[in-house]
């Protein structure tokens, strides 16, 4: 089933009254359990598609449709519904919330979706296990490692069993060893019928993907086809 | 969701007490600080307002005293008449009194008095109306001592100006004729009267005399009993402006003072009380109300500025709760509990403190509990929760998670 379809994709930001093209003619699909690796080098608008696709941003023109439906004309509300609902994120710099433990961390993206609290306890603290950090529930980010870390904002964008998880560079900030681990946790949560889409510089991630894209120039271009 | 909003903003709270608990208590103290100093000076303002209607229509009586013997009255006929003349706004219910005392067969004795009185006087004192009578030629007699004027009743202590003797028409002493008419045919109000210390005083022991009559020459004082009183008062017409009353009272006793150097001029003991009253009730009202608006001031623009500081500190937070699914409106309220909720317990506990003490003191200091202040009370401490809305909504209106996540990126 596809998920996402991107067709004839632009990004541009306005610098005075110089239009600044990130890319353009972008055209991708994202199936159910797909993985996809998308790289490029530094500030060829790898975060940029990802956030448009995460429906975090929109499109300066072109056509975005989620399970069919073109997103344009949905708000900003309607928006926040689909991310909350169908999507996870998994940032580089992990962005727990720090006041909250790592429990109430997993748990928030429950309770903007309006989960019931005991239901949304329970499953917070299945997914800390799953990650591995049952035993650290009630420890706040800053009493964590960096993978540890990590591992708890994989758990929260798990929280509401989204189709897809984008991460941008999760393992941009851990040494090899965490990075590994991260690594691990994202393939096998894909294997388990997750779609991923990941930006990455790592090579060995980037090899695991089912299908990898470079952006270059603005382009978005497949490995192994014709141009790529 | 709701009830993940509220948990999690009070969680937040809980997590930041340290900056929640102060200004908790800042907003208590300056509530119940605002409260009181409101109640203060609504109650100020009450009586400020009707002490301000009591002085236009108040008789301001002035307390002559000599400052060292003089033979001069301390004020004259001309004078009165460029007093009259420069304050035509205000009347003058001027008196010069002397004192005789009489006996109808020996065995009694009766007291009367003889009033040189102006216009403004017999208008003021005796509800009556004649223009003219203060130059003219027409004295008034009471029945009783009419005997003693007309001879049938013996003089005992005192001075009868001989223009009045023996009744009929007489010459004064300025060459003009006296006719002493019967008290009767004034048409008094009443038949008694009360003015400066003189309390329910009969006409019938009374002779009403042309202030122009009146000569210290004439009949110099023996003894300090029988040396004329004189009663002078000042009214202002009832609709004149407090403040404009009490500056022009005090331009006349100026001038009355400069005018007679051996006497001395000033406001009696009710008029002293009301003019302490009126500037003490002004001062304290404006000192209260000055109190109240720097407390104000000081709560509100610390709120504002905790406010914005929370709002840096939770921007971040709010960009990844956002790519969780909250939407704008749900992290505005949450961020609105958790900047308000905190100051406006505060708030409401003092408005409730305030109430306290003033329930508590209103007696002892004279306070009216007034519904204005404890309802200025109570909108005050829900106004944190207005400030930050206010503050917090431009601020959401600005907020682009994408960018702070972006900016945040490693
Ligand atoms: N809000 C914005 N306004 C203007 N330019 C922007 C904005 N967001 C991104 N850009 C520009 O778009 C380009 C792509 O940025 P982006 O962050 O997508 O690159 P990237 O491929 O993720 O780089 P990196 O690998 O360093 O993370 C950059 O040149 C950046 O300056
Ligand atoms: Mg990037």
């Amino acid at each position: 089933m596809t998920l996402i379809e991107l067709t004839d994709g632009k990004k541009a930001f306005r610098d005075g009254d110089r239009e600044m093209i990130v890319f353009d003619r972008v055209g991708l699909r994202i199936d159910a359990g797909d993985f996809v690796a998308i790289t490029g080098r530094s500030g060829s608008g790898k975060s940029t598609l990802l956030h448009i696709l995460g429906c975090m941003d929109r499109l300066t023109s072109g056509t975005y449709r989620f399970r069919g439906v073109p997103v344009d004309g949905l708000g900003d509300a309607e928006l926040a519904r689909i991310r909350g609902k169908h999507f996870g994120f998994v940032f580089q710099s992990f962005h727990l919330i720090d006041e909250l433990t790592a429990l109430q961390n997993v748990e928030a993206p429950m309770g903007y979706a309006g989960v019931p609290r005991r239901e949304r306890r329970g499953r917070a603290l299945e997914l800390l296990r799953r990650v591995g950090l049952a035993d650290k529930a009630g420890h706040y980010p800053s009493q964590l490692s960096g993978g540890q870390q990590q591992r708890v904002a994989i758990a929260r964008a798990l929280a509401n069993g989204p189709d897809v998880i984008f991460a941008d560079e999760p393992t941009g900030s851990l040494d090899r060893r965490n990075g590994e681990r991260i690594e691990e946790l994202l393939v096998e949560l894909n294997r388990q019928g997750t779609a991923l889409v990941l930006v990455t510089h790592d090579e060995r991630l980037a090899s695991r993907a089912h299908r990898r894209f470079v952006l270059e120039d603005g382009r978005l271009l497949e490995h192994g086809s014709p141009g790529g | 969701m709701t009830g993940y909003i509220l948990s999690k903003s009070l969680l937040m709270i809980r997590r930041r007490w340290k900056v929640h608990l102060p200004l908790a208590l800042q907003m208590a103290a300056g509530v119940a600080v605002i409260h009181v100093c409101a109640a203060l000076w609504v109650s100020a303002a009450e009586e400020y307002r009707v002490i301000r209607e009591e002085i236009g229509g108040t008789i301001w009586n002035i307390v002559i005293t000599p400052e060292q013997p003089s033979s001069r009255p301390p004020l004259d006929y001309e004078q009165y008449a460029m007093l009259k003349a420069r304050f035509p706004e205000a009347s003058f219910p001027f008196c010069i009194v002397r004192t005789v005392h009489y006996t109808t067969d020996g065995a009694d004795v009766r007291t009367g008095r003889l009033l040189y009185a102006s216009d403004d006087f017999l208008a003021s004192v005796l509800q009556k109306d004649r223009p003219g009578f203060e130059r003219g030629n027409a004295a008034y007699a009471g029945d009783d001592i009419r005997g003693l004027l007309e001879g049938r009743y013996r003089l005992i202590f005192g001075h009868v100006p001989p223009e009045l003797g023996a009744g009929g028409e007489r010459e004064g002493e300025s060459g003009g004729r006296l006719s002493v008419l019967p008290m009767d045919e004034l048409g008094a109000a009443g038949d008694r009267f009360t003015h400066h210390d003189l309390a329910d005083w009969p006409l019938d022991r009374t002779v009403l005399l042309p202030l122009a009559f009146y000569d210290p020459s004439h009949a110099p004082p023996q003894t300090p009993e029988n040396a004329a009183v004189f009663w002078l008062s000042v009214r202002f017409d009832r609709g004149m402006d407090a403040d404009e009353a009490i500056g022009t009272f005090a331009q006349i006793l100026g001038l009355l003072a400069a005018w007679n150097e051996d006497w001395r001029f000033a406001a009696d003991a009710a008029g002293q009380r009301l003019l302490g009253g009126y500037e003490a009730l002004r001062d304290g009202a404006a000192a209260a109300g000055g109190v109240a608006a720097l407390g104000l001031a000081i709560v509100l623009i610390g709120l504002s500025a905790v406010v914005q500081l929370l709002f840096l500190r939770r921007r971040r937070a709010f960009a990844v709760c956002s790519a969780c699914g909250a939407r704008k409106g749900v992290l505005f309220a949450e961020m609105l509990l958790e900047a308000a909720l905190p100051s406006c317990a505060g708030g409401v506990a003092g408005a409730g403190l305030g109430s306290w003490c003033l329930s508590a003191w209103a007696d002892a200091v004279g306070v009216r509990t007034s519904p204005a202040a404890a309802a200025g009370a109570a909108v005050l401490a829900l106004a944190p929760a207005m400030l930050a809305a206010g503050a917090l909504a431009s601020r959401f209106r600005r907020l682009r998670p994408l960018e702070i996540l972006r900016g945040d990126q490693a």
